[in-house]
This record gives C-alpha cells, structure tokens and sequence, in this order.
C-alpha cells in the first residue's frame, strides 16, 4: 500500500513533466520561428534602407555630371566600373564597397539613356541571394 | 518520509518551470516580432519618400524641357522674343510667368510630390537670347516646399497656438 | 543498481526522472537565454542603422529644402566645419547651421549676420552620432557621412541643381 502510494506519486510526477516537455517543445519551435521571422525581416529592412541610400548616391552624382561629361569619366568619378551603357558598383555583405564581382552580394546597376531630349538614369540594386530587385529608381535631368 | 524524498521536487514543479519559460519566449519574441514590424514599416515610408521624390524630380525636368522648347521657339522670332515666349509659357499648364522687383523675367511652377509636400522651382530668364552667355535661362531655386493645407476652423487656422501658456 | 528500495521502486526510477528534469530545465534555460540574445543583437543593430541612415537622410532632406542660388555653401562656425542653409522669409535672411560638434549632429537657426556671436554649444542636438562630415565633391555635389559607434558608416551624395 505504502509503495503503491510512492509509485503514483512519482507516476504523476513523470506524467506531469511528460506533458511539460510536450508543451515545451511546441512553444519552443512557434517562438523560435518567430525569432527567425523577426531577425530577417529586421535585416532585409536594413538592407532595404541601405540600397535607397545607394541608389540617391548614384542618381546625385548621374544629377551633378556635366552633359559633356561621358560614361567613363562618370564612372571614374563614382570609383566604379562601366560596362556598355552602364556602370557596376559591387557591395559585400555588410555594405562595403568592393572593387570586383567576386564575392560581392549586392550589385548596382545605372544604365543612362536618352529619351524625349532628357537624359535618363535607370538604376537597379540586385541582390545576389534574391530574386526581385531590392530598389529601383530613374532619375532624369534635362541638358540644355 | 522516504517516499517524499523519492519523487524529490514536488510535482507542480515542472508546471511553472514550463509557465515560467512559455512566458519569456512568448514575451521576447513577441517584442523583437513587433520591432521588426516598427523597423520594416519605416523602411517602407523612406522608400516611398525617395521614389516621391525622384519622380516629381523627373516631372519638373521634363517641364523644364518643355519651358526651353518654348525659349528656342521664341529666340527664332528676334525682336519679339520676350512676347512670344510669354505667349507661349501661359500655354504651358502650371506654369507662371512674372516679371520679378528688377524687371527681369521669372518663370516658376510647382510639382506635388505628396500629400504635404512640393517640387517648387524658378527660373531667371535672360531677357534676350543673346545675353546671359547663350545661357537662356538659369534655375534660381528647385526646392521642396512643406504645402500641407492649412485646415480653418471655427476661430481662425486649426491648431494655431495663440501664445497662452500650457502647463503640464 | 537493480536492487530494489524499501517500497518497491527501483533507484533507476528516481535517477531517470530526476535526470529528465534536469535535461529539460537546462533546455528550457538555453533556448530563453538564446532568445534573450536574438532579441538584444536585432535590437541593436536596428539602432545602429538608425543613427547612421537617418541622420544622413535628415541633413539630405534639409539641404533640398533649401536648394536656391547660393543658399547652400560651407563655412565655420567658432573652428568647426558647417553646411550653411540660407532662407530669405518676411525681409529676413536667416541661415540654419548643420554641423557635428561635441558627439552629436547639431542645427542652429540664426539671422545672417549674428554667426560671428553664436557658439556651436548652443545648437540643437539632433541625434548622437560619432562622427558626422559634410564636403563639397565639386561645387554642385556634396558628400555627407555619418559613422557610429560601432564603426559602420554611411555616406550619400547630394546634389544642388540651382
């Protein structure tokens, strides 16, 4: 009788922490997704506000260039690279500027067109680990 | 005597060791959940003020194109170049042409950017095609202007503060 | 080990619960405290981002507020580099100081002509940034950088269309 008492004792004890853990491991795997979710929200948004950062740059020095100035010069001045009608800047991970493609994440693309006596900017930030462009502008400027 | 020992911590132990732990997960993620919401609309709102901007950046130079066609136009028309690029500027909507306290021609428009907020720029107009350098015209201001409307209430502008001290 | 106590449970029982408590106690403990170290590292970075990209934003949405002919120009203020930003309101020229003085980003409203009397201390603290640095790239392209505690910096140009 004494031990039947100790054993449903311990029985519920075990029960109990049995149950525990089952609740444990379920809120554990909701909140961790959650952690997830939020810490990459929060660096996309980061990223996000970077590259709105990036792009003025680019479309201030395309706005400050002199009409006479050509796409080598322009690219020269931005310490950035010039292929065809556009011009290359390569950001790492955190967003330091790179010289090269090679282990660049994030790509920024400036094609400059003419159109209707307006000389048009459209520049591009590409992220390496995404699909859809993270930020796109055009910027245009009348030359007189 | 022994039998309490065996099963050591007593039961219900576990219960607030798992309440214990549900509320802080539940109370970090919860707040690092809502703070990435915070930091990803602000993010959103900087992108629509950069993209607002440009375009109505764009829109003005395009009507600085158009005011310039108008100027090449009026510059074959010798003498009457002042009249004829007037006549010509009144065509173009949203823009308005004055002469400024020195008589000097001044062309200005304003292109809404949002809500609150527009494009102004002006222009200084040479008074003739052949002055100025061959420089027909020169951008005096493109500045943003805060143009939220003024909302009138009951006694005057709502809002207004009229001087009295507010304590508190 | 499989002698049996007075009452007829095994040692292996306690040693087994005990144990499995003891597991999940430890887990429990690990997974908050890695919590508590996601939350503080996001929150952190988030506040560093914000220092850098919005005092940069701040200045750029100022300077094209105030783009007219020979409104925006460099100056000193009592030794300290500064963005001058000039509005002509009601007969008055008044020029609002933007400079990076004693840890912070600050701005000084004043009438032209009172800069000479003014010291930089008395200029509103915008937000507290480690290092703020305005320079003309040519004479319509300006360069503003902003660098925080933790070392990262931003930079963007603008530029001045009048």
């Amino acid at each position: 009788m004494r031990g039947k008492y100790t054993s449903s004792k311990s029985g519920l004890f075990l029960i109990e922490l049995i149950i525990s853990i089952a609740f444990f491991a379920v809120s554990s795997a909701i909140c961790v997704q959650l952690f997830a979710q939020a810490h990459t929200l929060s660096s996309k948004s980061g990223d996000i506000n970077m590259a709105v950062t990036s792009a003025q740059s680019a479309a201030e020095y395309f706005k400050a260039s002199a009409a006479s100035l050509s796409l080598e010069e322009l690219a020269a001045l931005m310490d950035a690279t010039s292929s065809g009608d556009s011009i290359l800047v390569y950001y790492g991970e955190n967003w330091e500027r790179l010289p090269a493609p090679d282990s660049a994440r994030f790509t920024m693309t400036m094609t400059l067109d003419m159109k209707d006596a307006l000389a048009v900017a459209d520049i591009r930030i590409d992220d390496s680990q995404g699909g859809v462009p993270l930020y796109q502008l055009t910027a245009k400027k009348y030359i007189a | 005597m022994s039998g309490k020992h065996h099963t050591g911590i007593n039961v219900g132990g576990s219960s607030i060791l798992v309440i214990f732990v549900l509320l802080c997960l539940t109370t970090f993620a919860t707040l690092s959940m809502v703070s990435a919401n915070a930091d990803y609309k602000l993010t959103q709102k900087t992108v629509l003020a950069a993209t607002s901007y440009y375009n109505a950046d764009a829109a003005a130079e395009a009507i600085l194109a158009q005011i310039d066609s108008v100027l090449l136009e009026g510059a074959k028309s010798g003498e009457n170049y002042l009249p004829t690029v007037e006549a010509g500027l009144r065509q173009i909507e949203g823009v308005d042409y004055r002469q400024d306290g020195t008589g000097s021609p001044v062309v200005s428009y304003l292109v809404p950017l949002n809500d609150f907020q527009s494009l102004s720029v002006e222009l200084a107009l040479s008074p003739s095609p052949a002055t100025g350098n061959g420089k027909r015209f020169s951008i005096t201001q493109w500045k943003v202007l805060n143009t939220a409307p003024l909302v009138m209430g009951d006694e005057g502008i709502e809002g207004l503060w009229t001087g009295e001290i507010i304590s508190g | 080990m499989n002698k049996s106590l007075a009452d007829g449970s095994h040692m292996i029982d306690i040693l087994f619960t005990l144990a499995l408590f003891c597991v999940f106690a430890a887990s429990s403990l690990m997974v908050v405290l890695i919590g508590a170290h996601v939350y503080q590292s996001t929150v952190e970075s988030q506040e560093q981002n914000f220092v850098t990209c919005t005092s940069v934003s701040y200045v750029t949405s100022k300077i094209r507020q105030h783009d007219a002919s020979g409104a925006v120009y460099m100056d000193t203020l009592d030794g300290v580099d500064a963005l001058v930003l000039e509005q002509y309101e009601l007969g008055r020229t008044f020029q609002t100081w933007i400079y990076h003085h004693d840890g912070a980003l600050r701005e000084l409203m004043t009438e032209s002509g009172n800069a000479g009397s003014v010291h930089p201390d008395a200029g509103q603290s915008i937000v507290e940034v480690e290092e703020f640095s305005i320079s003309a790239v040519n004479a319509n392209l300006l360069r503003l950088s902003a660098r925080n505690d933790a070392g990262k910096s931003v930079e963007i140009m603008v530029s001045l269309r009048t």
